[in-house]
């Protein structure tokens, strides 16, 4: 099976590659690190992100932590994440997350609470728990090794839609494939030879049983990945984009309406403005 | 007498923030360029400062008198072209380039106005750019003239990044005389961008018959990355040397000032220009203006 990307996503990947390694060596070499945590699912994105995060920064300075939750998180996943580690040469650890989401539900239960068709009332609520124990996880670990960073995993797809946890998966220093769409994050996975099996998954968060992010979206990546093209990159009216996909407007005016309820999430919470030097208004400073 | 100038070409990456740094990295530069016996060492934009500093581009600005004063004892048989922060006794500052060596700092003139930096004329405030915000635009191009032990008086322009995407600068260096103009840049890299920069400055090169002399900043600043591959282009538009893309490189190169007289009497590009033309192109800017 070889990946084909649509026109308008086609992009030299070999010079992208070197772009993503060379933003993080200097980004971790301006900032005093040399270590990078990253933690693998047995999906594309953390897979591709933990290749890239190796070249930049050497097997012996990349660690992989497998979060997997019993009964939710596929056994296939887990085999895939540690496949990888193995195959990288990166220490890794596997540190399962059920016991620590029994306790903060057992604090908690309302996350639970049924709706009356049988499922839960706000899972969203009860998923989020679960990207945020694995945030503390993996800032743990990095305090631990000291001189480390943890590199995140999302990509541009995701990031448009909201598609993530606030301070969950999202909760991270860099975003190193943040700028590329998922479909190119597939097509790069291919290039630079990860298992197949990894790039060939249903993309899905794993925070609740069965879960797909196409499933929950309404419409596949290679859809998705064009209109937000077209939105974002081209700035098309949302008209338009339905008339040059020839797909219905109302998929289009859906994914549009996600990338408005989510720029929260891209942004730094606003602060109320009172004095002259507001931070992130007036006073504006680089990472580095 | 010599009629070739060699050029060195400092591609280094600045980290933002640290002054003290970033002036060792040039004087290093300095003298590695003095032992290849270059006659002038060209820096990148904002070579002293990073091009990401936003809001301590101030206090980069005051830092940096006490290490001009250094580089200028370490520059004292060659000539240096670097992209600074410049601070106005009025607190202004601009993104500017300023040319020393040989135990003075170099006066620009343009037009009868004398300029001691290059300002950057054309500044980007648009998609990741927001050089409006820090700075204020310089109002002409002036050009520097340096006295070459062996080769005598040579006029060198100077443009900054945007500057060299609009044909106007480069041409009103060129117009006034300049050699060579140092086209020194801080460019993040976007998937086109190498590619399309090539173009513009070979064809800043031919349609002015001038040596351009590119000089891009390397590394990486808050993720975003600086392409490097700093070159120099003939009056005919060849690539005469070449840095690495990406890394911090130095390589030199020389500019050969007969042949440059004798292209420009071949190629009347700078002869041919019409008053009537440039007449006619600032006439539909006030039109566009009115709209």
């Amino acid at each position: 099976m070889s990946l084909q990307l649509p026109k308008e996503l086609e992009f030299d990947w070999e010079n992208a590659c070197q772009d993503i390694v060379n933003a993080i060596r200097w980004h971790l070499k301006n900032t005093n690190s040399e270590k990078g945590v990253i933690g693998l699912s047995g999906g594309l994105d953390s897979s591709v992100t933990a290749i890239l995060a190796v070249k930049a920064l050497g097997k012996e300075n990349v660690f992989g932590f497998v979060l997997p939750e019993h009964g939710v998180t596929p056994e296939e996943d887990i085999e895939d994440a540690l496949k990888l580690a193995k195959s990288l040469e990166i220490k890794n650890k596997l540190i399962e997350i059920t016991p620590i989401v029994e306790a903060i539900v057992k604090q908690i239960p309302e996350v639970l609470e049924k709706s009356p068709d049988g499922g839960l009332k706000k899972p969203l609520a009860y998923g989020n728990v679960k990207a945020r124990i694995r945030m503390i996880i993996l800032y743990a670990n990095a305090n631990l090794l000291g001189n480390a960073q943890v590199l995140g995993t999302g990509n541009k797809s995701e990031l448009l839609l909201g598609y993530s946890t606030k301070y969950g998966d999202h909760g991270v220093d860099l975003l190193p494939i943040g700028d590329l769409y998922k479909s190119q994050v597939r097509y790069l996975a291919e290039k630079l030879g990860l298992f197949e099996r990894i790039w060939t998954k249903a993309p899905a968060p794993r925070l609740l049983k069965d879960q797909t992010a196409e499933g929950e979206i309404g419409v596949d990546y290679n859809v998705i990945d064009r209109v937000l093209y077209y939105k974002v990159d081209e700035r098309y009216d949302e008209d338009k984009i339905a008339d040059e996909l020839h797909i219905s407007k109302e998929i289009v005016r859906k994914l549009c309406s996600m990338i408005i309820q989510s720029h929260h999430k891209r942004k730094s919470p606003p602060i109320c403005k009172i004095g002259s030097a507001t931070i992130n208004w007036d006073w504006r400073m680089p990472v580095e | 007498m010599r009629t070739k100038l060699s050029i060195a070409l400092a591609q280094v990456a600045p980290k933002m923030g640290d002054t003290e740094g970033n002036f060792a990295k040039v004087l290093m530069n300095v003298e590695k360029a003095r032992a290849a016996n270059a006659d002038v060492v060209v820096f990148p934009e904002l070579a002293t400062s990073g091009y990401l500093s936003q809001g301590i581009f101030l206090e980069m600005a005051e830092r940096e008198a006490t290490y001009l004063g250094r580089l200028m004892k370490a520059a004292k048989d060659i000539y240096v072209v670097l992209g600074i922060v410049e601070e106005t006794e009025y607190g202004t500052l601009y993104n500017s380039a300023i040319v020393l060596g040989h135990g003075r700092v170099l006066v620009g003139e343009a037009g009868g106005v004398k300029q001691m930096c290059y300002r950057k004329c054309y500044l980007p405030t648009y998609g990741m750019f927001e050089e409006h915000r820090w700075f204020a635009p310089g109002e002409r191009v002036p050009v520097f003239i340096l006295d070459v032990p062996d080769v005598g008086r040579v006029k060198a322009g100077i443009v900054i990044c945007e500057d060299f995407w609009h044909p106007l600068p480069v041409a009103a260096a060129c117009l006034r005389g300049a050699q060579f103009v140092c086209a020194i840049s801080s460019s993040p890299k976007t998937l086109r961008k190498p590619t399309v920069v090539d173009s513009i400055i070979i064809t800043r090169a031919v349609e002015n018959c001038s040596y351009i002399v590119f000089v891009n900043s390397a590394g990486s600043e808050d993720m975003v990355n600086f392409w490097g591959g700093s070159k120099i282009i003939s009056p005919e538009g060849d690539v005469l040397v070449s840095a690495k893309e990406r890394e911090e490189d130095f390589v030199t190169g020389d500019i050969d000032l007969y042949k440059l007289k004798k292209l420009r009497q071949l190629n009347p590009m700078l002869r041919d220009e019409r008053r009537e033309i440039i007449e006619d192109y600032l006439s539909a800017y006030e039109e566009m203006r009115k709209a």
